[in-house]
């Protein structure tokens, strides 16, 4: 091997700082009269420096939000996910369609029997789970949520407000949710028309009863998209 | 705060400029980075211990980027990739640190960082990985090496050949530098 070869092969242990001193004495001698390795090992050096002064790219403080709201909603309400108003007004479209079409040729869906057992066997939704009607600010339960959107035909949002670490509550809050959506499901409230948002933490002070409750919108379309 | 939400807000920034630069492709470094810490929340029971919370979390990103990196390379051969620096509303998915040099220097500098993002991603993948926790995340051989399970030996000769191979693509803009 070449001397060249050689020095070029332990640029980066030079740049390091682990040649030993006898060797980078050499290495300096072998420079001063060879210019291909003195403009290499220029070259290496301009790398090296541009690698160190690229810029750090951190989240910028929009994204970094995002990610963190994303990350607790799949954390915490894994089912949650794939609810999306599109998919829901989907459904509504193809239902209303399949009504249609049942008026046109005279008759009746078949009374879905065995969906309405199934329904009446679900237990009633655990009277713990604690709904706060956002606009006045009472308390209501499943029922009233569920009776709230057959009425009006709106979607809703449901925000858990938590007063404990989230770590700590985590089984609650999908004990909770499971339950929500259990209670709707059994009044004949389909899960796209209530969409889980993240949890939010709120001062001890700001919430009287239990630690978890969560605080019942109407929802806009645009927290749909 | 949640201690979970502490960590993330911890190592995210971190873990985005590592998968950033090894990608070269903003969207899916933050979405690495996302599953990243889904992961991590998920086996924290097998964390072990045995290594620094970091880099843990950084052998979970260099996975994810590589299953990534096959994957689109499975799947995007000869098409194109668009590469969205938006985020929904616009506002851009990352921002650079700058000490704020003037303004010329500023372009030339910027354009040198680009052409020199631009060939990283393009180094091979085990060059890269080793390169980048080296050179732009400054750990040290032994935690690269716990990493990326390989020797010392093994990294030092890995970061020698992506330096070596970024001299190259760059020579031509550095030539002009010197």
């Amino acid at each position: 091997m070449t001397a060249c070869a050689r020095f070029r092969r332990r640029f980066s242990d030079i740049f390091e700082g682990e040649l030993e001193p006898k060797g980078l004495k050499e290495f300096h001698r072998h420079l001063d009269g060879c210019p291909t390795c003195r403009h290499d090992w220029e070259q290496f050096k301009g790398t090296m420096s541009a690698l160190h002064d690229l810029p750090r790219a951190s989240l910028s403080e929009f994204a970094g939000a995002k990610m963190r709201r994303e990350l607790t909603r799949q954390l915490y309400f894994p089912q949650a996910e794939s609810r999306r108003f599109p998919r829901s007004a989907g459904m509504a479209a193809a239902a209303m369609l399949l009504i249609s079409f049942g008026f046109v040729i005279g008759q009746q869906a078949p009374p879905a029997t065995d969906t309405l057992r199934i329904l009446q066997a679900l237990p009633d939704p655990d009277p713990e789970v604690r709904l706060r009607d956002s606009r006045t600010g009472g308390w209501m339960n499943v029922e009233d949520l569920a009776s709230d959107i057959l009425r009006k035909r709106r979607a809703y949002t449901l925000v858990p407000r938590v007063r404990a670490p989230l770590t700590s509550v985590a089984a609650d809050l999908r004990r909770d949710h499971q339950e929500i959506v259990r209670g709707l499901t059994a009044r004949g409230v389909g899960v796209d028309s209530v969409q889980f948002l993240a949890p939010v933490t709120v001062n001890e002070s700001l919430l009287d009863g239990p630690e978890v409750e969560f605080w019942v919108q109407e929802a806009s379309l645009d927290s749909y998209r | 705060m949640d201690a979970f939400d502490d960590i993330v807000r911890r190592y995210q920034d971190r873990l985005f400029n590592f998968c950033l630069r090894y990608t070269g492709n903003p969207a899916d470094a933050e979405e690495i980075v996302q599953e990243t810490f889904l992961k991590a929340y998920r086996a924290l029971k097998r964390f072990r211990g045995d290594s620094k919370f970091s880099t843990w979390l950084f052998q979970i990103s260099k996975n994810l980027c590589i299953n990534r990196f096959h994957r689109k390379r499975r799947r995007m051969e000869n098409r194109h990739v668009s590469i969205q620096e938006t985020n929904d509303d616009q506002s851009p998915v990352y921002q650079l640190e700058s000490d704020d040099p003037s303004p010329q220097d500023n372009v030339l500098q910027n354009e040198l960082n680009e052409q020199l993002a631009q060939a990283i991603s393009e180094l091979d993948s085990h060059y890269r990985a080793a390169l980048v926790l080296r050179d732009v995340e400054g750990l040290d051989y032994s935690e690269i090496s716990s990493i990326l399970k390989v020797p010392v030996g093994t990294v030092k000769s890995r970061i020698h050949r992506g330096r070596t191979e970024l001299q190259k693509i760059l020579a031509p803009v550095l030539d002009g530098q010197l």
